[in-house]
């Protein structure tokens, strides 16, 4: 059941991230108001499939009142929820609804490979992620990486505005896109609220690491690459807050954030079995 | 003139004082970190290294004398960690975060300096109110706009003047940032200079003593495993142990996973476990007849005339690359046991056995090299093997100083970079009938965020001022 109804949402969530393609090319604002609906019906599919999953998960009695976020398809199940409720949040307060042909993909791109790479098998917790820190570590993580991918699509279309205002023949989608200094400024205002919560999670990890094997630090590949994408992304608010670095050095900064975030996310996993929770 | 040598000397310091120097050692760093997760590293992957070793062995003989093989606990990346420490604490005592301090108005000039950080807001007002009225204004619009405000210190009584200051706190989140840095560092040290880790896989019913904390002994009296059911996947493991000190107990447990035990500061954890190279018994098979055999031990096969002894059992049963048996890891993937056959006197070479497939055999030659033949006309059915627990050790006197200077590190970024602390000296003078209002600013932040306020600011205390002709000064920020 729970994987009908994240196909309908895959459905929805396909659509809008469409929507919001054409929108880059259309005055239409029904089309952003649509993308919209979608994008919350999407969720609202999503969240009820999360609480289903959520229901089954927990008919494994050691499995009990612990999220299912344990495997591969479950951690991408939940960064694509993750990617589509941050942006709804943004999309609600600044109405940039052309911003979503940015955004939307990553929702697409997590959510599809979840749905037809991924095994949806959840199985039982292994004893060592049977500890409260399971339903906090890996979700507040998990929700900076989102928030990191939305800042992503903000400098993307940074970028494109920034090409256009310096084109000589400027297309129709420079007068669409806000101005380089709301997307300059949205990307450092989604940055600075999920570089905080990025970091508590390194901290939780440690923690857990330190209560589960002994020691808060251990160099592995994960806990490097997260280190790293913290590193980048401090670098990069340091020099906005402090330097006053704005523009296309720091949309860059903040993408190399991103690419880290990626890798963090998806590559280490071919690196190291120890965060291998997310295999599968 | 100073030579090429003197001049570079000079610059040095003051280059690996700046924050650009930072960012690169910072960045170095990162790219020697992201080094180490590409290229196996002993204390997480020895038989990657192994094999590496094995090979390529001039290429890893170089990598090792590089530390590449043991990047974060190399000397030079220890060093890299300790000079970016130090390096941001002595740039802190050297250049303090950048305050004007106790401004000095009217300015002397209408334009600071270029590059100056010194007071870069400037703009002067002209009010039809009087000094002291004029100052009271613009302290009503200043609190209004959450300033925190102070009397300011006029040189002559006909003047008034306040300092107003905005998110005051943010000029500790520097400190508190480098301070968290040395105690991280200090608990790395700590941990470094009287901490430890060490494995101790126990097998069930024995002891071991510790290497690290001598005397100790570390007694697993019982272990168990359970799986879920139909996958191999583990649900609980969990041993009956002891740490005992000539034979005194100071500590007993059923040790779980996340649930460890403390002696004395020393904590154990219930961390892996695996086949040893020992089994109870395995059963046989030859014909309709089942015999039990323990490690060792020899046993006549009924109707056969033949006696049998089983020496060798491993869980994971690889073909090295010298072609010799090898166990692949110590999870029971492929367990396998080698049997001599005996018959008249007549001894054969040692044969192995397999659980998974009764119809595969391999015979050892002179030199350990296998080779296939045909079954013996015994089969492996069931085999019970002695299982040991992988017990961690640690002791962390560090872990306090690591976990508050994170706290710290946090508290302290968050004023850092989430307060913007702004502060404004404001001097009114006599200037006619009416009064002259001279306003600086200071921003903790980059050009940028607070030239918006400022303007704002000025503009609406315009406003209040019951202006009377103005005369703006052009202004600027660097």
């Amino acid at each position: 059941m729970e994987i009908t109804l994240l196909k309908i949402a895959f459905a929805f969530y396909a659509t809008a991230t469409t929507l919001a393609f054409t929108y880059l090319f259309s005055k239409h604002e029904k089309l952003s108001a649509w993308m919209l609906r979608l994008l919350g019906a999407g969720l609202a599919l999503q969240v009820m499939a999360f609480a289903l999953r959520t229901r089954s998960f927990w008919l494994i009695a050691e499995n009990r009142y612990y999220f299912p976020v344990n495997t591969f398809f479950g951690a991408l199940a939940f960064m694509s929820l993750a990617v589509a409720f941050i942006f709804f949040l943004v999309e609600r307060k600044h109405r940039l609804g052309i911003l979503g042909a940015f955004v939307l993909p990553w929702t697409v791109g997590t959510l599809g490979p979840a749905l037809f790479l991924a095994d949806p098998a959840a199985g039982g917790l292994t004893p060592v992620l049977r500890s409260y820190w399971m339903n906090i570590h890996p979700m507040v993580i998990m929700i900076s990486y989102a928030g990191f991918a939305t800042a992503f699509g903000v400098g993307v279309a940074f970028l494109i505005q920034e090409h256009q205002i310096k084109s000589r023949k400027p297309a129709e989608l420079c007068y669409r896109l806000p101005s380089i200094d709301e997307l300059d400024a949205l990307n450092y205002k989604i940055i600075a609220m999920v570089f905080p919560v990025l970091t508590v999670g390194i901290l939780m990890g440690g923690i857990w690491a330190h209560g589960s094997w002994g020691r808060f630090w251990g160099w592995d590949p994960k806990e490097t690459w997260s280190l790293i994408t913290a590193l980048i992304y401090a670098g990069y608010l340091h020099m906005r807050l402090v330097k006053g670095m704005r523009g296309r050095k720091a949309v860059y900064v903040s993408m190399a954030g991103f690419a880290a975030v990626a890798f963090t996310f998806y590559g280490v996993n071919f690196l190291s079995k120890l965060h291998g929770y997310l295999g599968g | 003139m100073p030579s090429p040598i003197t001049a570079i000397l000079r610059r040095t310091p003051r280059f690996m004082r700046s924050v650009r120097f930072n960012i690169l050692l910072g960045g170095g760093i990162a790219a020697a970190a992201a080094l180490g997760s590409v290229i196996p590293q002993a204390p997480l992957f020895p038989e990657k290294v192994h094999a590496l070793a094995h090979q390529y062995p001039q290429l890893s003989r170089l990598m090792d004398f590089l530390g590449l093989f043991n990047i974060y606990y190399s000397w030079w990346f220890t060093a890299l960690l300790v000079l970016l420490c130090f390096d941001i604490v002595v740039g802190r005592l050297v250049n303090p975060t950048v305050d004007p301090g106790t401004a000095v108005l009217p300015f002397k000039t209408h334009k600071p300096a270029a590059g100056s950080r010194f007071m870069p807001y400037r703009e002067c007002l002209t009010s039809a109110l009087d000094p002291a009225a004029a100052i009271a204004a613009v302290s009503r619009l200043l609190e209004k706009s959450g300033y925190h405000l102070r009397p300011g210190s006029p040189a002559t009584p006909e003047k008034a003047a306040l300092v107003a200051v905005r998110h005051r706190p943010q000029r500790w989140g520097s400190h508190i940032t480098h301070v968290s840095l040395i105690i991280i560092l200090l608990g790395a040290v700590v941990k470094g200079l009287w901490g430890f880790e060490e494995m101790l896989p126990v097998l069930e019913g024995e002891s071991l003593e510790m290497t690290k904390k001598p005397g100790w002994e570390i007694s697993v009296d019982e272990f168990a495993v359970t799986y879920f059911e139909g996958s191999g996947t583990p649900k609980e493991f969990a041993s009956v142990m002891r740490v005992s000190r000539k034979g005194l107990v100071l500590g007993a447990k059923t040790l779980k996973v996340n649930s460890p035990l403390d002696v004395e500061g020393v904590k154990f954890y219930q961390s892996s476990w695996g086949a040893s190279g020992k089994f109870r018994g395995a059963a046989l098979r030859s014909g309709e007849d089942s015999i039990l055999i323990t490690q060792g031990a020899s046993l006549e096969v009924p109707k056969t005339g033949m006696t049998v002894k089983t020496d060798t059992f491993l869980p994971d049963f690889n073909i090295g690359p010298d072609g010799r048996a090898e166990a692949r890891s110590d999870a029971m993937n492929n367990p396998a046991i080698r049997v001599t056959l005996t018959k008249e006197d007549l001894q054969s070479k040692p044969l192995w056995l397999f659980l998974a497939d009764p119809q595969l055999c391999f015979m050892e030659e002179h030199d350990g090299t296998l080779r296939t033949t045909a079954p013996p006309g015994l089969r492996l059915t069931t085999i019970d093997p002695v299982l040991y627990s992988g017990i961690r050790a640690a002791y962390d006197p560090g872990y306090k100083f690591i976990l508050t200077g994170s706290v710290l590190w946090l508290i302290g970024s968050a004023f850092l970079f989430y307060l913007h602390r702004r502060k404004l000296w404001v001097l009114a003078e006599p200037a006619g009938r009416g009064s002259r209002i001279w306003i600086a600013g200071w921003s903790s932040r980059g050009r940028g965020d607070f030239d918006n306020e400022f303007e704002n600011l000025t503009k609406r205390l315009r406003g209040k001022l019951a202006p009377r002709g103005e005369f703006p000064l052009p202004r600027s920020s660097s």
